[in-house]
């Protein structure tokens, strides 16, 4: 399938956060540029190597000021629910994410210990099924994908290729459902709501049957706002665009909602 | 019957075997669970040795469950976390499964995976969705049907027991 260059999906792709991990008291320094949609998971075992070569992989975790971090949530979605910047107010300034590395005192309660590639990989296609049964009520898309196919999707987000990603997500992700899975985050403490909405309707009309008191209007946001990769989009904006265009690889709809500035 | 109207008809009943129950509604009704028992072990480490004048007791096994209904799989969906301290949780499925009974420990690795609390900001474990929907094709147990779940705590039992025995103790009546 022929990718139009600079197109919406691919320029959402190649989103990414500045990164700067450390460890207290090693001189090391980590400096990355991560992907919105590809996940901590992928670099702990850098991260390993780097600031203890000597430990086992589960014993390590990352922490962002207070917050311990979930490698098996997208670094976007991340970014913008623990940053909690407003892009529309965002200055000049680069972004630079400082982290932190740890090993030992593992906050079992928060974060699932990483054994290996092999549980981030489990992790993953759990929710790519997930996300095919809310479209199709069944997750046998995802299932049907031959090896190879489960492959190339897979180690498209490894390598970070959207032309062997692209294709395989559009097969998945705009099949004749019209449901679209949602995630919604309202904050680091809070637990995740969990949903879904039809195709044909606005995100102002889904926020507002979703999370009414949240979004009393459908059409104005007056506490919160939703953001998306990193960008706030409009209530107008459709559900058929967001699903065509801004689902991360695991098939859902990551919307953080921030406050809005007074 | 909706979902939340199960969750209120099971509470008394769990309440009766001593479950502390807490019906959690910020988004979706989720009803919180708490008990504790005492572990399952293989080699029975819970013995008095009368020669020496060392005891040693197997500490009481915290649990901590919520039930919600999938918004994905559509089916009821059973999150636990265990304790033996009370503050550092099992992440390991090989502990988990040290606590079930030897039969049911293939079904239970299985069907058991962790992931994110639907309550909390936290992780805990779960029973699959995938394989609750296929224990209901077989069972032919309707959403309005008052013993819809119940039946389904039966399900539960199966892969966690004896974890979840106060939970069949309080359904078959057997206060605590």
């Amino acid at each position: 399938m022929k990718q139009q260059r600079d197109s919406i999906p691919e320029l959402v792709w190649n989103g990414n956060i500045s990164v700067e991990i450390h460890q207290k008291e090693n001189s090391l320094t980590y400096l990355a540029n991560l992907p919105r949609h590809s996940y901590f998971a992928q670099i702990l075992e850098d991260l390993k190597r780097l600031f203890a070569p000597k430990v086992a992989l589960e014993e390590c975790w990352l922490s962002s000021g207070k917050a311990s971090i979930k490698w098996h949530w997208p670094v976007g979605v991340l970014y913008d629910l623990l940053s909690q910047e407003d892009p529309e107010s965002a200055t000049s300034v680069p972004v630079l994410w400082h982290l932190v590395f740890h090993v030992g005192s593992f906050p079992s309660s928060l974060v699932v210990p990483m054994g290996s590639m092999e549980t981030f990989r489990t992790c993953f296609f759990n929710a790519l099924k997930e996300s095919d049964y809310v479209r199709n009520g069944s997750s046998s898309l995802v299932i049907a994908l031959s090896k190879p196919e489960t492959d190339t999707y897979w180690n498209s987000l490894l390598n970070h290729d959207f032309y062997d990603y692209r294709p395989i997500a559009t097969k998945l992700f705009t099949s004749k459902s019209r449901i679209i899975p949602l995630k919604i985050y309202l904050g680091a403490d809070a637990p995740i709501v969990q949903s879904s909405a039809s195709l044909g309707y606005t995100l102002g009309q889904v926020l507002h049957k979703q999370l009414p008191r949240l979004f009393p209007s459908a059409v104005m946001y007056s506490l919160l706002k939703p953001v998306l990769h990193g960008i706030v989009l409009p209530s107008t904006v459709s559900t058929d665009i967001m699903n065509r265009d801004f689902c991360y690889p695991d098939g859902f709809l990551h919307i953080v909602l921030i406050p809005i500035s007074t | 019957m909706n979902f939340r109207q199960h969750l209120l008809q099971l509470i008394p009943t769990l309440e009766n075997r001593g479950i502390s129950c807490e019906l959690v509604e910020l988004f979706e009704p989720i009803l919180r669970l708490q008990w504790q028992i005492k572990p399952y072990n293989d080699e029975k480490n819970s013995l008095v040795e009368e020669e020496s004048e060392m005891i040693y007791v197997s500490p009481d096994l915290s649990v901590e469950a919520w039930i919600r209904f999938s918004p994905s799989y559509q089916v009821p969906q059973f999150f636990f976390q265990l304790y033996f301290d009370g503050c550092v949780p099992f992440t390991k499925l090989e502990d988990i499964e040290a606590l079930i009974l030897p039969e049911n420990r293939g079904l239970a690795s299985e069907a058991l995976a962790i992931g994110d609390c639907p309550a909390s900001n936290g992780i805990s474990w779960y029973v699959h969705p995938c394989c609750t929907q296929k224990f209901f094709y077989t069972a032919e147990i309707s959403k309005q049907d008052a013993s819809y779940l119940p039946i389904w705590i039966l399900y539960i039992h199966q892969l966690l027991s004896p974890i979840t025995m106060p939970m069949i103790e309080a359904l078959d009546g057997n206060p605590s």
